[in-house]
């Protein structure tokens, strides 16, 4: 035993550069986005007409978009609506989808069916048309857009955590359980719950850069985070036209977006590779 | 005979599925609160005749239930109803946008599947070389790529190493209409392409370490065969799942693609009709659209039944 | 019958496998020889190493994560671990098969049983698909799959585990092969159906003169079908000889408890015995006897020297150090 645990320990895969290198860029983003307000050099939203697009410089290190704002804090504050709507997104969808997915995976039933069919209609809406109809309806603003995708992610992690429960109600420890006469609450969340919660937060993982994905891409559309807020996607559509005269008004927040996105990816498929290694 | 009681059955469960789709729809806009008797006669037009008529002609007298039997029962005719902000039936407005969208999604259709599936086995049949590598990360950093942006970093490309190429324009033959399509095409399939790849590759991979591929190379089978005959055919059912799935994202992709090429399709004709809150456009397209993906994935439940023994007799 | 014609010789035989866990020496140099026409049995614990052996008579390990030592000679001619790929395909399937423990999951379930037998005919011959039809049906019809014609057309999840397991050997002996491997071919299937399996290949054996190699943890099998056998503990065959020998003169400490372990029907209310301990891990070095430290004999020299092999007959012969 004290060989198998020492063997671990030298090898420990959570420090491997699969893990450690997306997980420290992530961390520079996030922190760079927390701490926006003291790390910008201007004012994101000052509009300098005398001054657009300029080339990076030591006054605007990378140089200024159309409207003669300074990319660099607007690149700094425009995480901030994506991130926090993506965390909206991802905490609505893993609440109410963890939730329903247990109750259904543990008493299946009724409740079961209607939940499950449910979901099938809702998958029935390709991605983003969800989106879409809700914004058509209640209005252009992140928070719609951040509840209709909430929607549009639950029946993934519920039938996840369903599956998972499944599994999982079978196995003894459970029988063990239920024949010590503990209550089904007591069961389902004391005992089940610890052990789906890994691969669930795999799950999570992978759905908040989708999230990212697709908030992005609903701002891009003007559907979501509004003009003038420093968002990234609205620095891409703002400027997409600027884009041959001054490329980094659009390589610097998209450059941005395939960090972020691909440290996420990588991080979840090196969770994943890590997991499947503690399982075996 | 077992394959025709399945397929009637997933039929059926795909109707259910579109009904229920087109009530949901039209329940989120009657519940938006927007008056939509104000937005069809625009402002200051609002008088107690006009309103009375505009009440009459559309049912809004009748219950919410009446007025879906009467949209749904013209949607049924073709009717979609008319857009408040072009005064044009919607199926005029949608039919004349079709061309450009229906060419995007089925030039992809054609890229994504094969590039995915042959990188996916060559990934999986080369496992832990350096070509196994560089396609792993190469798909990882696909997926992660939004289409908006790799369309905007594709014009930029293409347009300063051969600056002949225009993305805007109208198109008279084949051939151009074809051109126009293929960048944008591109940008659409990229991502999907990474995730249908991914899937690929680790089906292939389960399927290689079974036990039935197992016994095959016991038997003496080439390799082809086992690749071929044996493990590709197991690993097609979740393959096509994954598909069914990226069609939607295609199908919503759409949309931003022809919004960064500026493409006159259907998607650029739905976000102008979101920012007009010209509903009947909003809702007729997003019919169509769940109508597409509907169908869709109700031809690759019938081709799970086609490919698997098993879902013929046992049902599912 | 039995010849000196071999058709297989394995010796001095060394497998390492390398995993995520790390490197298991699963095979720790073996000798086994098989005659033409003989059934020869390998008894032992499951871990102990049979499996890997029999995969390796077919090189099935994955070259990459694999290390093998010693010779696997077939027809006493070519070494089965120089071969390259494309003679390994010749031969695998067509003078040496297989026969895996789990019929269900060893066939394709997307593919109908027919095929999955004629494709093995039609990789070694020339026959075109009629003729391997006709051919595969006769088969069926010979290893008792009635109505032959019909079942060809099915799916493996249509059919019970001992009729699977019956078109596996169909598949496997299609070729007339010189050696059928067979490992552990009756472990998945209920009683009834076992012991109609183990008659079916005295049947093969009697109409076609093969070699069979079979597998089992369970002596009792052993007892009823083989001529010979080899007792293999941590990676190592412990005794081999003829089957009437061994059972009445057992001469390893292992196979003696062995064959004690038997349950027998007469001995009603007597406790059943069991050896006590488990198998050591095969991923690290062992010193001196394997089975030492469960052996009721075992002195001191057990456990500080490995054990040589000592011949108590021509063909009986014995790997401990107490020579009785």
């Amino acid at each position: 035993m004290r060989r198998k645990l020492i063997l671990k320990l030298k090898n420990q895969p959570l420090l491997a550069p699969s893990i450690s290198i997306p997980f420290l860029i992530l961390a520079i983003f996030v922190t760079g986005a927390i701490f926006a307000p003291f790390l910008a050099t201007h004012d994101p939203n000052r509009l300098d007409l005398a001054n657009t697009l300029l080339m990076p410089s030591r006054d605007h290190l990378l140089g200024t978009d159309n409207e003669g704002r300074d990319i660099f804090s607007r690149l700094l504050f425009g995480f901030r609506p994506t991130l926090l709507g993506a965390i909206g997104v991802v905490g609505l969808a893993s609440i109410v989808g963890v939730f329903l997915g247990m109750v259904c995976g543990y008493f299946e039933g009724l409740i079961d069916t209607i939940v499950m069919r449910l979901w099938d209609i809702n998958l029935a809406f390709p991605t983003l048309l969800l989106a879409f109809v809700f914004v058509a309806c209640f209005g252009k603003s992140l928070m719609n857009v951040v509840f209709a995708l909430g929607i549009i992610f639950m029946p993934l992690i519920t039938r996840l955590t369903r599956s998972l429960v499944l599994t999982e109600k079978n196995k003894t420890y459970v029988e063990a359980a239920r024949s010590l006469g503990y209550s089904h609450l007591r069961i389902l969340f004391v005992h089940i719950f610890p052990n789906c919660i890994q691969t669930i937060l795999v799950q999570v993982a992978i759905s908040l850069a989708n999230a990212i994905l697709d908030l992005s891409a609903l701002s891009f559309l003007g559907l979501g985070v509004q003009p003038p807020t420093a968002d990234w996607a609205v620095m891409l559509q703002e400027g997409k036209a600027s884009f041959l005269s001054s490329p980094v008004v659009v390589l610097a927040p998209g450059i941005a977006i395939i960090l972020v996105i691909v440290s996420i990816n990588i991080l979840s498929d090196g969770l994943n590779t890590y997991q499947a290694s503690g399982k075996e | 005979m077992a394959l025709r009681k399945f397929f009637i059955k997933r039929l059926f469960q795909s109707i259910i599925v579109f009904l229920a789709c087109s009530a949901i729809i039209f329940t989120l806009v009657r519940l938006s609160g927007v008056n939509p008797i104000t937005s069809i006669l625009g402002g200051g037009k609002e008088t107690p005749e006009a309103i009375a008529a505009v009440r009459i002609k559309y049912h809004f007298d009748q219950p919410l239930l009446v007025q879906y039997f009467f949209w749904i029962g013209n949607i049924f005719k073709g009717n979609f109803g008319e857009s408040y902000k072009f005064l044009q039936p919607v199926t005029t407005l949608i039919m004349e946008r079709l061309k450009v969208t229906t060419g995007l999604i089925l030039i992809s259709l054609m890229i994504t599947p094969l590039t995915a599936i042959a990188g996916g086995m060559l990934s999986a049949v080369k496992k832990n070389t350096w070509l196994d590598r560089f396609i792993s990360i190469s798909s990882l950093v696909m997926l992660s790529i939004p289409s908006f942006l790799t369309g905007i970093l594709m014009i930029f490309i293409i347009s300063t190493f051969t600056p002949g190429i225009s993305f805007v324009g109208s198109f008279q033959n084949l051939g151009e209409f074809f051109l126009r399509l293929i960048f944008p095409a591109i940008a659409l399939s990229l991502s999907n392409i990474a995730i249908v790849l991914r899937i690929t590759r680790n089906k292939m991979i389960e399927q290689l370490n079974s036990n039935y591929v197992l016994n095959a190379t016991a038997k003496g089978l080439s390799f082809r065969r086992i690749i071929f005959g044996h493990a590709f055919k197991n690993a097609l059912s979740p393959i096509l799942t994954i598909v069914g799935i990226q069609i939607g994202a295609m199908l919503s992709g759409t949309v931003l693609v022809e919004n960064v090429f500026a493409l006159p399709g259907v998607g650029s004709l739905l976000v102008d009709s979101i920012k007009a809150s010209d509903y009947p456009v909003v809702q007729g397209l997003a019919l169509l659209f769940i109508f597409v993906f509907v169908s869709i994935n109700l031809i690759i439940d019938i081709s799970y039944g086609i490919i698997d023994p098993r879902i013929r007799v046992n049902k599912s | 019958m039995i010849t000196m014609d071999k058709v297989l010789s394995i010796s001095n035989l060394n497998i390492k496998l390398h995993t995520n866990c790390g490197t298991i020496h699963a095979v720790r140099g073996i000798n086994l020889d098989i005659a033409k026409g003989e059934i020869h049995g390998i008894v032992g614990e499951s871990g102990c190493g049979k499996t890997v052996s029999a995969k390796a008579i077919l090189r099935l390990h994955n070259d990459l994560f694999t290390n093998y030592s010693g010779e696997i000679k077939y027809d006493s001619k070519s070494d089965i671990l120089k071969m390259t790929n494309k003679e390994l395909m010749n031969l695998r399937g067509k003078y040496i098969s297989l026969i895996f423990q789990d019929p269900v999951q060893s066939l394709n379930p997307l593919l109908k049983i027919g095929g999955q037998i004629t494709e093995t005919i039609r990789a070694h011959s020339k026959l075109n698909s009629r003729e391997a039809y006709i051919k595969a049906v006769s088969l069926m019809e010979d290893l008792g799959i009635h109505p032959a014609e019909e079942r060809f057309n099915q799916f493996p999840f249509e059919l019970s585990g001992g009729m699977l397991q019956r078109v596996m050997i169909a598949a496997a002996i299609s070729s007339n092969p010189r050696l059928l491997v067979a490992d552990e071919p009756t472990t998945a299937l209920d009683v009834t159906m076992q012991a109609k399996i183990l008659d079916l290949f005295k049947e093969i054996r009697g109409k076609t003169g093969m070699s069979i190699l079979f597998i089992t943890h369970n002596f009792g099998v052993v007892a009823e079908i083989c001529d010979r056998v080899s007792v293999m503990y941590a990676g190592k065959i412990v005794e081999s000889g003829n089957v009437k020998d061994i059972f009445r003169r057992p001469a390893h400490p292992y196979t003696k408890a062995l064959i004690e372990s038997i349950p027998k029907a007469k001995q009603t209310g007597k406790r059943m015995i069991a050896i006590p301990g488990s198998p050591p891990e095969l991923s690290c070095e062992i010193k001196g006897c394997a089975f030492a430290p469960r052996c009721e004999y075992a002195e001191e020299k057990c456990f500080s020297e490995s054990p040589r092999e000592y011949k108590i007959s021509d063909s009986h012969i014995n790997l401990c150090h107490l020579k009785k």
